[in-house]
């Protein structure tokens, strides 16, 4: 059984890795040390070495982006600050009309459905949840049977920041795309370069991604993947070193999505986080496993997939007496251990899995921890549990 | 002006070709350099590869690599 930290130790246990990733790989941490040591410029309007290196790093980047999304067409993925930016980017330039329906998950985050909702109120499009499992899987044979008329845009969380269900991507952006629906993927939190999609061969439309989270890099970097670049006019307009004596928007990817000094450190940061991606020390079915164990736990309800085979690294839980802010202040003050509480800003989540008026206490695990940091989080809560 | 390698100068419609060229040519070990367009081609914002010596197996990788340049033979 391994010892329980007392706090004043200093020894800190991150389990919040859903908000951003902690530790960064050793590569992040020293290109952001580095980065400055010589002068670099801006991404197509420097020419020295050092800015032509960097600028480089960030066309390997989309490579590997490319590579991990199944698309063939790496000029395709454009980088925005973060993968707020990348939704409304797509959401408010896609144009969609009075009268047009979007689906949605039942487990979509605030930086889809705000959006969204202040497009509903400008244009009267209908915005429509998908039929879906307890655990917020969308159901497709329900599905199938209940398609809206006019429904012309979808948007998937394909894993939950608040349970981590992962949905069946594939097999439902197949019967979209087959009924002339457009896909958006929110992989914020499902992504890490180990993932792999096919969205050439699935037809996914648009793919938005963040840099912090599985993908380990720092915060300020994002994305978005998109298949037919006329469909969506740019958020944002303005000088990129292309074409400079033009007014016009371009076509040309990517500089069509890009519009200012873009942020080269995060960019160049994430691309050596991708260069050699850590292995999980836990797997997916030990974390599973252990999550039932966590379950054993009395008047503790814990939010997960409902197929273990859909589990991302991520969960809640719920005590019948006990307020997740007040578990988790007492995690950190007595053990040193971060979680977060609260609705995760996805509080379409929680009315769907009913743990709205409560909020739950979140846990997300980073590829680093161990069996042992499990334990440790076991043990602790335990005694939160039992001495409250 | 420019140095002595600036013979034959390579424009690309995008910086992500220019680089992926730069990259190849790297690959490749052709002798080059990442230049500003000479203003006498084109006086606007962008960078051009110039490649000493020959210039033709730089276009043919070019070509194997779905790249469109356009050359110019600087006098």
């Amino acid at each position: 059984m391994p010892a329980i930290n007392n706090h004043s130790e200093r020894a800190i246990h991150y389990f919040d890795s859903a908000t951003t990733s902690y530790p960064k790989p050793p590569e992040v941490r020293q290109a952001l040390a580095s980065f400055y040591d010589q002068p670099i410029g801006s991404y197509g309007r420097s020419f020295d070495q050092h800015t032509i290196a960097v600028s480089s790093a960030v066309e390997v980047l989309r490579e590997r982006l490319a590579s991990i999304l199944g698309v063939a067409t790496p000029e395709h993925i454009c980088f925005t600050d973060n993968a707020s930016t990348a939704l409304n980017t797509i959401i408010a330039g896609r144009r969609l009309q009075s009268g047009d329906v979007v689906l949605l998950s039942p487990m979509e985050h605030n930086a889809v459905v705000r959006p969204l909702a202040a497009l509903a109120d400008q244009s009267g499009l209908q915005i429509v949840t998908m039929p879906a499992m307890p655990d917020g899987t969308v159901d497709i044979d329900r599905l199938c049977l209940k398609l809206p008329a006019r429904s012309r845009f979808a948007v998937i969380n394909v894993e939950s920041n608040v349970n981590g269900v992962i949905q069946p991507v594939e097999d439902l952006c197949r019967l979209l795309h087959s009924r002339g629906i457009e896909t958006l993927l929110d992989t914020a939190q499902w992504l890490d370069a180990r993932s792999r999609l096919r969205a050439d061969n699935t037809g996914i439309d648009y793919i938005v991604f963040s840099g912090h989270k599985g993908l380990l890099g720092p915060t300020g970097v994002g994305g978005f993947y998109i298949r037919d670049p006329r469909q969506v006019r740019p958020l944002t307009v303005g000088g990129n070193g292309y074409n400079s004596r033009e007014s016009m928007i371009t076509q040309t990817m990517p500089e069509r999505y890009s519009a200012g000094t873009p942020n080269l450190l995060g960019l160049y940061t994430l691309s050596q986080a991708l260069a050699k991606p850590p292995r999980r020390l836990v797997s997916r079915s030990r974390f599973v496993d252990w999550l039932t164990d966590l379950a054993t736990i009395e008047g503790l309800q814990i939010y997960r997939a409902g197929n273990p085979g859909s589990q991302g690294f991520v969960a809640s839980l719920r005590h019948e007496h006990h307020g997740s802010a007040e578990i988790a202040e007492t995690l950190y003050r007595k053990y040193g251990i971060i979680t977060r509480h609260g609705i995760h800003c996805a509080p379409m989540a929680h009315r769907h899995l009913g743990t709205s008026a409560t909020g739950a206490l979140r846990l997300s695990l980073s590829p680093y921890q161990t069996q042992s940091d499990l334990d440790y989080f076991q043990q602790a809560l335990f005694h939160v549990l039992r001495d409250k | 002006m420019y140095s002595e390698i600036n013979k034959q100068v390579f424009l690309f419609s995008t910086m992500r070709e220019l680089l992926c060229a730069g990259r190849l040519a790297e690959r490749a070990g052709i002798n080059h350099r990442i230049l500003p367009k000479p203003t006498s081609v084109d006086n606007n914002c962008g960078m051009c590869i110039a490649v000493a010596g020959d210039a033709c197996a730089f276009a043919e990788l070019l070509h194997t690599a779905g790249i469109a340049a356009i050359q110019y033979s600087e006098p």
